[in-house]
């Protein structure tokens, strides 16, 4: 059985097994779109400029893409004139895209988390007030792992680079570079602290979508999940990170290949790129899903699987997890899990 | 029509010069005139290489200074010892009674130096203080004399400086009597330096010690009877006289070193090794020692070159080493043969790269990181531009102070001609397919630097590093770059080979450079280039406007024959059309330029204006429409302020840029994804 059915009247929360990202192809698209979207009008002023600069050659913006690069130099410099406004323009849109971002990534967890009744997904508009009520605290959430992710991978850097600097000093075998590697080494290895931050923020967002418990109690319980299987849940990001940056290094080797070619080869490089930038959202959904399957099976015992959705419904008194106030809470009675 | 286009039209009706306007000829061929070899190198015809049958090289230098020396290195305290003589002929016309000694080590020894008191802005290399004060101290300076007393020492009457200036870097030496012209006379010296810490050019890291402006140094005498004498100023380098230098270097065995010239003698005693170097027609000695130098070696076009590296960087000296085989023969195919027996190049440890990329006569440093990617070409570009000045300003020994551009200028120009004949048009950058050449990196950084400051004028003159850097290297480069494109290779590499030959081992000044490109590749190359070095000298053009529209015929009323004909509008033509497109230059440069009218089909036809004048109309009558317009659609005119206006096409053939925005967006996405939920 692929989902529970309960009385509730809209909604049901999916089992754990039914907690899959292939389930909500167009969430997945949803979340590309919007992704796209705002891409799209983050670049716009850049194309803008190439549209100013190069729009009536005859050979266009291919220009940009000659060898040599002396008009694509030209094109920076002319741009470095334009940098305040583009500059405006990103610190604008880009931390907006940054927020607003939380909707749609609250959206497609949610989605995965819940089905209709005549177990379907569940339309946008019935998990609205989910998407909603998840914001507030996976933004707190974003900020706090911004910080942490920010001060420890500027801390493995400097580490790191302390460390390399001390081996070159010494003039030890290996030299220069034996120094650096051993600098690397120590940075890669600090930089697993951002990481593990990165995939606990992941959970916690789990956490915040499934059981609709405020930042620091999604810290807890993702803790606590992650806890139980370390290796696996860290495996589980890692191997589909890899893919995704697989596919990235993959498209830029195509793309140079294409180089500024018109007509075919560029609509061909258009859909690659879509084709992989849908891919890594993919990914990340997978890995998302796989996320609630862990915080979902970490907190089993404790969890009542045929809880009713309904919005609104007052709080849940059996809880003692924290819920939102204008939202009802996934009775999660014993927190040992 | 826009308004803005009607107005430059009516304004351009004006202003044109008959002469800009082209006659149906003119349009579809390139323009003639007299086979001068600006117009011959301009289609592209071969000249003849004039090098070594045209112009002998000279064999040696005038020998004016003769420096005998030797220096004991203490790797610990970073002191050097030095004793030995000086040998300087009075070369010019006039009687000297006083000498000008350069001790440039002083730059570093207090903040009230010349060097570290001179604003020049953040970013200058060396701008920052020195680590450890590095100083000279001459201990006697004594003149032989052929009286009883023997000796004569000078150094109580030295004037080490100016009475309002604490710098101690150019020294005013009383001579107890006149040397007459011709006569020489041989200085007794004695000097201890302390070496800085690495800061420009010189000094030591731990146990690295590059050994450089280390000695007391004559200033050149010019033929005239004047010194030329500076202070060590913080953007300027070195001008002296060619001679002979002998000497005996003292460091511990277990160090490693590389000299200025050949070493002569090798042994070890007592603990030390002792190297004895001697190097004809050079004016200058710089070296290095370092007891972890790794050692690789090869004879290139019969040269013994050396590279010491740090250990572990194999993989980026065998870069530098491979740069150096195509360099070092292409060198010589342009600007004659090198003709000294070895070249050494030191690789200094990352942290004293300050002293890497500098030259020395048969010496020099160069730097990159051992995990530059084969794509980033920096370590082929330093090497590159470095072995060049063993042209620009080793063999060819112009004023490095007052005219930086001859040397720095065209050495840039030199390095670019050859990193692009070696690497292509990736010769700077070739990753992921993205190709960026360093003669486009030049023109492109220069340009925004065009109106700040003439290029040809003394390296201390410039107000900012900034301005020194962009004029002095990358403009110079671009000027030049210019003139070949638009001239041609063969007759700037002409222009340039003579230039070369014509004034190794000697002192060219600007007009020495000049005249060999009015000799060779004509007047208005040579004009072109004086306005660009000495006047701000600029250039844009620009596509003023284009029109292009089924041709109509003439409407109106016509007395011909003695007949009134009222001829009415009819509908325009299916199969002519008609238009013309407006060229402008603007600036004080005049340099020929071709445009390219581009029609509908997609053929293209050219047309070769000369530049002169303020504009240039190309009417266009045809059976395809006319679409746009290029001006230099090959870049020939690297100078051109502004080349996003030299195209312009009607509204309807205009692209929406969607290569750029593809890829911005996706590149966009991805950050997005990186840095967003």
């Amino acid at each position: 059985m692929m989902e529970r059915t309960t009385e509730s009247p809209e909604l049901v929360l999916l089992a754990n097994d039914a907690m899959r990202a292939r389930h909500r192809p167009w969430m997945i698209l949803l979340v590309w779109a919007w992704e796209a979207v705002w891409a799209f009008a983050i670049a716009w002023p850049v194309g803008r400029m190439a549209a100013r600069a190069y729009g009536t050659h005859p050979d266009g913006d291919g220009v940009l893409f000659r060898a040599g690069a002396l008009e694509l130099g030209d094109f920076f410099a002319y741009g470095f004139r334009a940098l305040p406004a583009l500059v405006g323009h990103v610190s604008v849109l880009a931390p907006a895209a940054l927020l607003l971002g939380l909707l749609p990534l609250a959206a497609l967890m949610a989605s995965m988390t819940q089905a209709t009744r005549d177990r379907r997904a569940p339309p946008l508009r019935q998990l609205w007030p989910h998407v909603l009520g998840s914001f507030t605290p996976m933004a707190g959430l974003l900020v706090l792992a911004t910080i942490a992710i920010v001060t420890s991978g500027a801390a493995a850097m400097a580490l790191g680079a302390a460390v390399a600097g001390t081996y070159a000093e010494g003039n030890h075998v290996g030299g220069e570079p034996r120094a650096d590697w051993l600098g690397l080494g120590v940075t890669a290895i600090g930089l697993l602290a951002p990481c593990f931050v990165g995939i606990l923020h992941d959970m916690a967002r789990a956490a915040v979508v499934r059981f609709r418990v405020k930042t620091v109690r999604a810290i807890v319980l993702a803790w606590k999940a992650m806890a139980l299987h370390p290796v696996s849940e860290c495996w589980s990001y890692v191997w589909r990170a890899v893919v995704s940056w697989g596919l990235v290094g993959l498209g830029a080797l195509v793309a140079s290949r294409l180089g500024g070619r018109p007509g075919l080869a560029l609509v061909a490089l258009l859909l690659m790129h879509q084709a992989i930038v849908l891919s890594r959202v993919a990914l990340r959904a997978s890995w998302l899903a796989k996320a609630l399957r862990s915080l979902d099976s970490a907190h089993s015992n404790s969890v009542r699987r045929e809880a009713p959705i309904t919005w609104p419904t007052p709080p849940d008194k059996e809880t003692d997890i924290p819920v939102h106030s204008d939202e009802p809470a996934v009775p999660i009675p014993d927190q040992g899990a | 029509m826009t308004v803005a286009r009607s107005l430059a039209f009516v304004l351009c009706l004006g202003a044109c010069a008959p002469g800009s306007w082209p006659t149906s000829e003119s349009v579809t061929t390139e323009t003639g005139g007299a086979p001068t070899a600006e117009n011959s190198a301009k289609t592209g015809s071969a000249v003849a290489e004039p090098f070594a049958a045209d112009v002998p090289l000279p064999e040696h230098a005038e020998d004016v200074v003769d420096y005998t020396l030797e220096a004991k290195l203490d790797p610990v305290a970073h002191t050097v010892h030095g004793t030995g003589t000086i040998t300087w002929r009075n070369t010019s016309e006039a009687p000297q009674s006083e000498l000008w000694l350069h001790l440039y080590l002083n730059a570093f020894k207090n903040e009230k130096s010349v060097f570290l008191r001179e604003p020049v802005g953040s970013g200058a290399r060396g701008s920052t203080l020195p680590g450890d004060w590095g100083y000279i101290d001459v201990r006697r300076l004594a003149l032989r004399g052929d009286t009883p007393e023997g000796a004569v020492d000078l150094w109580p009457q030295a004037e080490l400086h100016r009475p309002d200036d604490e710098d101690e870097t150019d020294v005013r030496v009383p001579l107890p009597r006149a040397v007459a012209p011709g006569e020489a006379i041989t200085l007794e010296v004695t000097f201890d330096d302390k070496l800085p810490a690495v800061v420009e050019r010189t000094g030591y890291h731990g146990s690295f010690h590059m050994v450089a402006q280390w000695f007391p140094k004559i200033a050149r005498l010019e033929k005239d009877g004047r010194w030329a004498h500076f202070p060590f100023h913080h953007l300027a380098e070195f001008y002296a006289d060619y001679g002979t230098y002998d000497v005996t270097l003292d460091v511990p065995e277990a160090f490693v070193v590389g000299a200025t010239g050949t070493a002569t003698e090798s042994r070890v005693d007592g603990g030390r090794r002792i190297e004895r170097h001697v190097q004809t027609d050079v004016h200058d000695f710089a070296w290095t020692a370092w007891d972890k130098f790794q050692t690789m070696r090869d004879t290139i076009d019969g040269i013994a070159v050396t590279l010491l590296y740090p250990p572990s960087l194999e993989y980026i000296a065998s870069r530098e080493m491979a740069s150096l085989r195509f360099a070092i023969p292409y060198f010589g195919q342009r600007y004659g043969r090198y003709p000294y027996p070895i070249l050494t190049v030191v690789h200094p440890p990352r942290r004293a790269q300050e002293a890497g990329g500098m030259e020395y006569p048969t010496l020099i440093t160069t730097g990159a990181s051992w995990y530059g990617p084969p794509g980033i070409h920096s370590a082929e570009g330093v090497t590159v531009h470095e072995f060049g000045h063993e042209y620009f300003y080793g063999l060819i020994g112009s004023n490095e102070v007052k005219w930086p551009f001859l040397d720095e200028g065209l050495n840039s120009f030199a390095e670019q001609d050859t990193m692009g004949a070696y690497l292509g048009p990736g010769s700077m950058a070739d990753v992921f397919d993205l190709k960026v050449s360093d003669a486009a990196t030049q023109a492109v950084g220069s340009n925004y630097f065009a109106h700040e400051e003439p290029v040809a004028q003394p390296a201390y003159a410039f107000s900012t590093g900034w301005n020194y850097g962009a004029l002095v290297y990358a403009r110079t480069a671009a000027i030049v770059e210019t003139v070949r494109r638009v001239y041609g290779d063969d007759i700037v590499r002409k222009a340039m080979g003579l230039y070369a030959r014509r004034w190794r081992f000697r002192h060219p000044a600007p007009e020495d450079f000049l005249a060999c490109f009015t000799e060779v590749v004509g007047p208005g190359a040579s004009e072109n280039l004086r306005t660009a070095l000495f006047d701000r000298g600029w250039i844009d053009y620009q596509v003023t406007d284009l029109a292009s529209r089924r041709k109509k015929t003439a409407t109106g009323i016509y007395d011909h024959d003695g007949r009134r004909e009222t001829v009415a509008a009819a509908a325009p033509s299916n199969d002519r059309f008609d238009g013309w497109a407006l060229i402008t230059r603007r600036g004080s440069l005049t340099l020929p330029v071709d445009i390219d009218l581009v029609l509908e089909d997609g053929t293209r036809k050219r047309v070769h204006w000369d530049g002169q004048g303020d504009d240039f109309r190309i009417p266009y009558d045809g059976n395809v429409a006319l679409e746009a317009a290029v001006v230099d659609p090959e870049n020939r005119v690297l100078l051109d302020q502004d080349r996003t206006n030299n195209h312009r096409g009607t509204q309807a053939s205009a692209h929406m840029p969607v290569r750029t925005l593809e890829r911005t967006t996706y590149w966009t996405e991805l950050l997005l994804q990186l840095v967003a939920p």
